[in-house]
C-alpha cells in the first residue's frame, strides 16, 4: 500500500510538473494550470492518506528514510498551498511539483535499504521537530523557487529583453520578492523552532544537546545563513538579488543535508 | 524655383548615440538659428548660411531640418555638423536627403506619425507643432516652409480621421507600463516621478495614472511648468532641489528633460538605493539625449530602459498595423500630388497677374475713352462712370477665365509651363 500511494503521488507530480513547465514555455492557459493544481492537491491527499494510515499502524515507521522524505513533501505541499491561498501565483508551484517528484522517488528508491535508528524515543517532542523542520525546510524551498524565477527575469529585464520574449505566466520582480519574503519570514521562526525541539528531544533521548554530529552543524550552518536571510530581510529591508541568492543557497545546502549529508556521512540521522 | 531640401537622420538609420550628437535642440530662439534667412538681411550676422525658410525638428527618434535654398545640400549638411562639431562622414553615414516632392512625402509620411517609431502615435504632430512655431519665431517660415506644414497637419488630422492606424492604444507610453508591470505587481503601490514635464512623459504619466499608479510626482526646472502640468494631470510638483528625495520615495521614474547631459549618474544612484532601501526603481528614460547614464542599469534593483529598448514594441504592433498604413500612404500620395500642383501654380502666378494688369489697363482705358465720347454728348454722371467700370472689368475677366482655367489644368496634366509660354504669346504680355 505504501508503495502504490508513493507511485500514484509520484506519477500526479510528475504530470504537475509537465503541465507547469509546458504552460510556462507555451504561454500557459489557466486550464492547464488548473490541471497541474489538481493533480498536486491529489498527491497531497494521497500522501495524508499514506502517512495517516502507516502513522496510526506502526509508530516506529518514523525513523525509516523513505517516512523521512515523504512528510517532508507532504510538508512542502502543504506549506505550498498555504501560501497560494494567500497570494494566489501558481508559479510558486513551478518549482514545488519537481521537488516534491525528487522527493518521492527517492523516497521510493530508499524504500528497500532502511535500517531503524538507534536508541529512539519516540514521542510528541520528536513529532514535532520532525514536522517543524519539514515546514522549515518546505519554507526553504518555496522561497529558493521564487528566487530562481526572480533571477531569471531579472536577468531577462537588465539584458533588455524584447517584452514579447518575456514569459507572460511569471509573476512580477515584485510578487516573486513577495513571495520569497514571505516564506523567509514564516519559514525562519519554524526551522528555528524545529531544530530547539530537535536538541531538547536528543537531550531527553541521549542526555546531551549537542553532540558535534555532521548532521547537527550543518543544520546550525543552514539555520545561521536563514537568520542572516531573515535578519537582511527585518532589519534592513534587502530585497530583490541578493535575498533570492541567499534563499538558493540555505536551499541547496538543505538539500545537501538530506541527500548527501544522511547518505555517506556517519551522523546518527543516517538511518 | 528654388529646392525643398530635407536632410535628417531616425531611429532607422541611427542609434541613440549617434542621434544624440546629431541632436538639433538647442535652436529655440532666432539668435541661436543656425542659418541667416535671406530676408534679414547677409551682413548683420556672419559666418552662416544664407538660405530661404527653413525649419529644424529635433525629437528623441529624429533629426531633421527642412531647407527652401538654392544651392547644394552639402552646404547644409556643412553646417550642421559645424555646428556639433561633429564628422560630416559619419552624418553622412547615417542619414538621408530628399529633395522636393520626396521632401514633401516625407514630411506629410512625418505628420502622420508613418514613419515613427511607434506607428500612429500622436505625439510627433505636437512636436512638429513646436518646431514650426519656433521657425516662425525665427522669421524662417516663409510662403513654401507655411503651406508645407499648414498642409502636412491637415494630412496627419486625415490619416487621423479616415483610417485606424493611430486607433488602438500602443505608444512608447504603453511599452512603459507593460515593462513596469513585470517589475511592479500592483500599480497602486507604486509612486511614480515625472523628471521634465515634456509632451512624452506626460502622455507615459497619464497612462501610469489610468493604471492607478498611487501617486505622481512632477519635477522639473521651473515649478510653473511642473505646477501647469499638475493642474492637467495631478500630482505634486517639485524643481530639481528635490530630485535626490522625490527618487527615494518614488518607484517609477519617467525622464524626458531637455538636458544636454545626463542628470542621473550611477553614483548619485547608488546613495539614492542605499537610502530607499535597495527597494526596486525602474527608469524610463525618453529623453534625447539620454538623462540617465546607461550605466546606472548596473545597479541592483534598478531598470533603466531608454527609447532604443522600447523599440519592441513597434515590432509587436507593426504587422497589425500594415494595413491601415497603407491606406494613410494612399492619402499621402494623393496630398503630395496637391501640393505638387500649389507649387507649380506658384509659376503661375506672375502669368495671373500679367493677364490682370492687362485686362485692367485695357478696361481702363477703353472706360476713359467712352466717358470722353459721352462727355461731348453732355452726359457725365458718377454713377454713369461707375457703372462703365464695373462692365468694363467684368467682360475682361470673364474673357479671360478660360484662359487662366486652361492655365490651371494644364499644371495637374504636366504641361503648365509650355502652356504658360503660350498664353503669354497669344496675349502678346511681354510685349
Amino acid at each position: 500500500m505504501l508503495v502504490t500511494l508513493s507511485l500514484s503521488s509520484l506519477v500526479l507530480c510528475a504530470v504537475a510538473t509537465a503541465l507547469l513547465y509546458y504552460g510556462m514555455i507555451g504561454n500557459l492557459t489557466a486550464s492547464a494550470q488548473k490541471k497541474a493544481l489538481c493533480c498536486l492537491g491529489t498527491s497531497f491527499v494521497l500522501l495524508s492518506l499514506l502517512l495517516s494510515v502507516t502513522f496510526i499502524r506502526d509508530m516506529e515507521i518514523l525513523v525509516l528514510r523513505s517516512w523521512y522524505l515523504i512528510p517532508l513533501c507532504w510538508s512542502l505541499l502543504l506549506i505550498s498551498f498555504l501560501i497560494y491561498y494567500k497570494l494566489r501565483h501558481v508559479t510558486l508551484f513551478i518549482f514545488v511539483a519537481p521537488l516534491c517528484f525528487i522527493l518521492l522517488l527517492s523516497a521510493i528508491i530508499f524504500l528497500h535499504q532502511e535500517k531503524p535508528m538507534e536508541n529512539l524515543v519516540v514521542g510528541p517532542l520528536l513529532l514535532i521537530h520532525l514536522f517543524l523542520i519539514f515546514a522549515g525546510i518546505g519554507l526553504m524551498g518555496i522561497s529558493a523557487g521564487a528566487g530562481t524565477l526572480f533571477l531569471w527575469q531579472e536577468k531577462l529585464l537588465k539584458n533588455k529583453t524584447k517584452l514579447i520574449h518575456l514569459p507572460k505566466n511569471i509573476p512580477s520582480l515584485s510578487a516573486l520578492d513577495r513571495i520569497n519574503l514571505v516564506a523567509a519570514n514564516i519559514g525562519f521562526p519554524v526551522y528555528t523552532v524545529g531544530l530547539v525541539s530537535g536538541f531538547v528531544w536528543a537531550y531527553m533521548a541521549w542526555g546531551r544537546f549537542f553532540s558535534f554530529d555532521p548532521k547537527e552543524i550543518i543544520s546550525l550552518i543552514i539555520l545561521a545563513l536563514y537568520g542572516y536571510l531573515f535578519y537582511e530581510r527585518k532589519v534592513h529591508g534587502t530585497n530583490g538579488r541578493k535575498t533570492a541568492k541567499l534563499a538558493i543557497i540555505v536551499f541547496v545546502i538543505a538539500m545537501f543535508s538530506i541527500f548527501v549529508v544522511n547518505t555517506f556521512l556517519p551522523t546518527h540521522h543516517s538511518f | 524655383m528654388s529646392t525643398i531640401h530635407l536632410i535628417g537622420l531616425n531611429h532607422r538609420t541611427a542609434q541613440v548615440e549617434v542621434r544624440e550628437k546629431f541632436a538639433l535642440v538647442e535652436f529655440t530662439s532666432p539668435e541661436k538659428w543656425p542659418f541667416l534667412c535671406h530676408k534679414q538681411g547677409i551682413s548683420s550676422v556672419e559666418n552662416k548660411l544664407a538660405v530661404k525658410e527653413s525649419l529644424i525638428l529635433s525629437t528623441c527618434n529624429r533629426v531633421e531640418m527642412i531647407v527652401v535654398y538654392d544651392g547644394d545640400y552639402e552646404d547644409l549638411l556643412k553646417v550642421w555638423c559645424e555646428t556639433k562639431g561633429a564628422d560630416i562622414n559619419e552624418l553622412r553615414a547615417c542619414m538621408y536627403h530628399y529633395e522636393d516632392m520626396e521632401a514633401v512625402r516625407h514630411l506629410f509620411r512625418v505628420a502622420s506619425s508613418l514613419d515613427s517609431l511607434v506607428l500612429g502615435e500622436p505625439q510627433i504632430l505636437g512636436q512638429l507643432k513646436a518646431a514650426y512655431r519656433l521657425s516662425v519665431n525665427a522669421g524662417h517660415a516663409g510662403l513654401l516652409i507655411n503651406r508645407l506644414l499648414h498642409k502636412a497637419f491637415s494630412v496627419a488630422k486625415r490619416v487621423r480621421s479616415e483610417t485606424a492606424v493611430a486607433s488602438s492604444a500602443v505608444s512608447i507610453s504603453y511599452a512603459a507600463v507593460e515593462l513596469a508591470k513585470r517589475i511592479f505587481d500592483d500599480m497602486s503601490e507604486h509612486k511614480a516621478l515625472l523628471l521634465g514635464a515634456g509632451e512624452m512623459a506626460e502622455l507615459a504619466a497619464m497612462h501610469l495614472m489610468h493604471c492607478g499608479i498611487k501617486e505622481l510626482k512632477i519635477v522639473n526646472r521651473t515649478l510653473s511648468r511642473a505646477e501647469e502640468l499638475v493642474q492637467k494631470i495631478g500630482g505634486e510638483a517639485y524643481t530639481f532641489d528635490a530630485l535626490e528625495s522625490c527618487l527615494v520615495d518614488t518607484d517609477i521614474v519617467i525622464s524626458s528633460t531637455g538636458s544636454m547631459e545626463p542628470i542621473i549618474h550611477a553614483e548619485f544612484m547608488q546613495d539614492v538605493m542605499q537610502k530607499r532601501k535597495k527597494r526596486p526603481m525602474f527608469l524610463i528614460d525618453i529623453a534625447m539625449p539620454r538623462d540617465i547614464d546607461p550605466a546606472v542599469n548596473h545597479l541592483d534593483n534598478v531598470y533603466v530602459y531608454d527609447i532604443d529598448d522600447l523599440k519592441e514594441v513597434v515590432e509587436e504592433n507593426l504587422a497589425n498595423r500594415k494595413t491601415e498604413a497603407s491606406k494613410a500612404s494612399q492619402i499621402v500620395d494623393e496630398e503630395v500630388k496637391a501640393f505638387e500642383f500649389w507649387r507649380g501654380s506658384l509659376s503661375l502666378m506672375p502669368t495671373i497677374m500679367d493677364i490682370e494688369n492687362k485686362g485692367s489697363k485695357i478696361a481702363s482705358e477703353e472706360v476713359a475713352k467712352t466717358l470722353r465720347n459721352l462727355e461731348h454728348l453732355g452726359i457725365h454722371s458718377a454713377e454713369l462712370q461707375e457703372a462703365l467700370e464695373k462692365m468694363a472689368h467684368s467682360i475682361v475677366r470673364k474673357c479671360h477665365h478660360a484662359p487662366l482655367d486652361y492655365l490651371h489644368n494644364s499644371y495637374k496634366h504636366n504641361s503648365g509651363e509650355q502652356n504658360t509660354a503660350l498664353i503669354r504669346q497669344v496675349l502678346k504680355l511681354d510685349e
